[in-house]
């Protein structure tokens, strides 16, 4: 029964809305040696999903600042070369796209992928 | 009947055309955790038998090496030897954490128990299970970074004999600067925590090599290999110190001892000052392609015949510097969240004119250029011939083919396509519509990476220039390929 009236309440939150309304932030990197990994994280009808699972309407106050600041992309960094691996961040917003490649190396870097992981932690515990 | 509320209402759903998000649309949990419980199961078993025997390579070929993988997909290693080294499955191991991570984590111990192959492990005690564990991984981390530490020592000074052996009156200069950059280059030993280990690039197998700190980073998936695939990757990455980018820069050294770029071969003007290297003298000069010690390797292997490099022009990469300053002020006037546009812009204005200046000693440069095949393809070969000189060294034919072989082992688990397909379509398989493959999501948003160009296949690298080099050849046993021919 529990798991009826959860669903039912899903579908009439979130599941006959109008148009969609989505954002979509992709930070997909591919490093020295040609290993690949890819993050999505996605605000529609504000729904909050990240790599598909669905986190719910509201955050916490914590993921809620990890996701804020990976809207503002990341902050560039200057380097003589990508050594370690390139990145390429991607935010869309309705049709609007706005594609930035930096190096998957220093503070700038780490920051980013520590904010991708609070909420990929947070993603791990959701039912 | 299982689930049988969930089911009827999912249908009712999408009779009445109800849109869901595609996480609700998937087969339930249940089953999905239940097929990949037999998948797991199926793993092991298959991983229990990894051979040791060097298998026969019939032809000098990537697909040829791969092609002795075929009944390997469902293994977790490829290939142990004697010592117990052994050559994850690396395409498996990256799949299955994405599975795993699409799944929530489903099981709580991972497949790969290797603390190696889950850097977590080494520093967190929650990851590793315990303090004692904690402990116990960081002393496996600490005595494997030794053994690479080990066979770096001997690569350089492999790689600095050779260097000697190719000195000539007219490149006795370049000869000497290029010494001097390799033996500068040290191993980062990495200090155990998650941000550092993101802030090198380890958070995916790596490894790698930074000319600012003069160090060749093996991030910790790659500490449990072959002694011989860690010469192969070590050499690799310490030939990068005198690739045709590299070189053009020099080094200065502080009465300290300590070492720093030369900034006048490696920054605009306006983004240093004397006093930034002040107390420094002259260490390593740079070296031009024009007297590069083995600029007629570069040229050879950046020849249709081999590599087939494209150089970007000038006129093209001053346009990617163009595109980059348009986009910056396009998302500064659309945005406004860029508040230091005008830093970057004037950034981009010195870079434009350094490279205007330096054109010709930066073609080769990937980050510059957007292509660093050059880069890449040097490596390759200047590593192989490192190689070449230590496999003469060993007197039983049969160890020398299985050094030759496991030099290469490293790369099969990611880049044959028979055991990346396969494990490709079995994660595909399990996650069903649960998470979107990278590819999906990429197509989806129409991404166009900026990394396609910065290395080669590895097919190609494996074929043009490991298997083209006849001491490999001679060793692994294998029939060449006559239309390759090794560049000298």
């Amino acid at each position: 029964m529990k798991l009826v009236s959860s669903f039912l309440l899903f579908v009439l939150t979130f599941g006959l809305s109008g148009p969609v309304m989505a954002s979509v932030l992709i930070l997909d990197r591919t490093n020295h040696h040609g290993f690949r990994k890819t993050d999505i994280l996605k605000k529609e009808n504000g729904v909050y999903f990240y790599n598909n699972i669905l986190l719910g309407k509201k955050l916490p106050a914590e993921i809620l600042r990890s996701w804020q600041s990976l809207e503002k992309g990341p902050a560039g960094e200057k380097y003589l070369a990508c050594s370690a691996g390139t990145y390429s961040f991607v935010k869309q917003v309705k049709n609007k796209k706005i594609q930035v490649n930096g190096c998957t190396q220093g503070d700038n870097y780490a920051a980013l992928v520590k904010n991708i992981e609070v909420v990929r932690e947070y993603a791990k515990g959701r039912p | 009947m299982k689930l049988p509320w969930g089911r009827s209402i999912l249908l009712v759903l999408v009779v009445a055309g109800t849109v869901l998000p595609s996480a609700h649309a998937a087969p339930g949990d249940f089953e999905v955790i239940e097929q990949l419980t037999q998948v797991r199961s199926a793993i092991k078993k298959a991983s229990n038998n990894v051979s040791c025997e060097v298998p026969a390579v019939k032809s000098c070929s990537f697909a040829s090496l791969c092609g002795n993988f075929s009944s390997k997909t469902q293994s977790m290693y490829l290939y142990t030897n004697a010592s117990g080294q052994a050559v994850p499955n690396y395409s498996m191991l990256v799949n299955m954490q994405t599975v795993d991570a699409c799944l929530k984590k489903p099981f709580k111990e991972d497949l790969f128990t290797d603390p190696l192959l889950n850097p977590e492990k080494l520093f967190t005690e929650k990851a590793a299970g315990g303090k004692a564990q904690l402990k116990e991984n960081q002393k496996r981390y600490n005595s494997e970074f030794a053994r690479a530490n080990g066979i770096f020592k001997d690569v350089q000074k492999r790689l600095i004999a050779y260097l000697q052996s190719q000195r000539t009156a007219d490149n006795s200069a370049a000869i000497e600067a290029s010494i001097r950059k390799i033996e500068i280059v040290s191993m980062n030993q990495l200090s155990l925590n998650d941000e550092v280990l993101l802030k090198t690039g380890c958070e995916m197998p790596n490894a790698f090599y930074v000319a600012q700190t003069m160090a060749v980073t093996v991030c910790p998936q790659f500490l449990g290999l072959p002694d011989a695939s860690l010469f192969l990757i070590i050499a690799h990455e310490l030939s990068h110190a005198i690739d045709p980018c590299n070189s053009s820069y020099g080094y200065l050294q502080s009465d300290k001892g300590t070492f720093i770029l030369d900034p006048r071969t490696s920054m605009p003007e306006s983004e240093y000052s004397e006093e930034s290297h002040k107390g420094y003298n002259r260490f390593a000069d740079s070296v031009g392609v024009d007297e590069h010690p083995f600029k007629e390797a570069i040229a050879c292997l950046n020849s249709p015949k081999v590599m087939n490099v494209q150089t970007p022009s000038r006129a093209s990469v001053l346009k990617r510097v163009d595109d980059k300053m348009s986009f910056i002020q396009e998302k500064d006037s659309e945005s406004g969240e860029e508040k230091n546009s005008d830093a970057q812009m004037s950034r981009l204005q010195s870079e434009k004119e350094f490279f205007e200046k330096h054109h010709k000693d930066l073609q080769f440069c990937g980050p510059i250029t957007g292509n660093g095949h050059a880069q890449e393809a040097f490596a390759d070969w200047l590593a192989v011939q490192i190689v070449e000189k230590k496999i003469v060294e060993i007197p039983s034919s049969a160890d020398a083919k299985r050094f030759a072989f496991e030099t290469q082992a490293y790369s099969f688990g990611r880049s044959c396509a028979n055991l990346s397909q396969a494990m490709n379509a079995k994660a595909k398989k399990i996650m069903g519509k649960k998470c979107e493959t990278v590819d999906e999501a990429l197509a989806k948003a129409e991404l166009k990476p900026d990394h396609d160009h910065s290395h080669p296949k590895m097919a190609d690298r494996v074929n043009s220039i490991y298997l083209a080099n006849p001491g490999l050849q001679k060793a692994l046993g294998c029939v060449p390929d006559k239309t390759r021919n090794a560049c000298k």
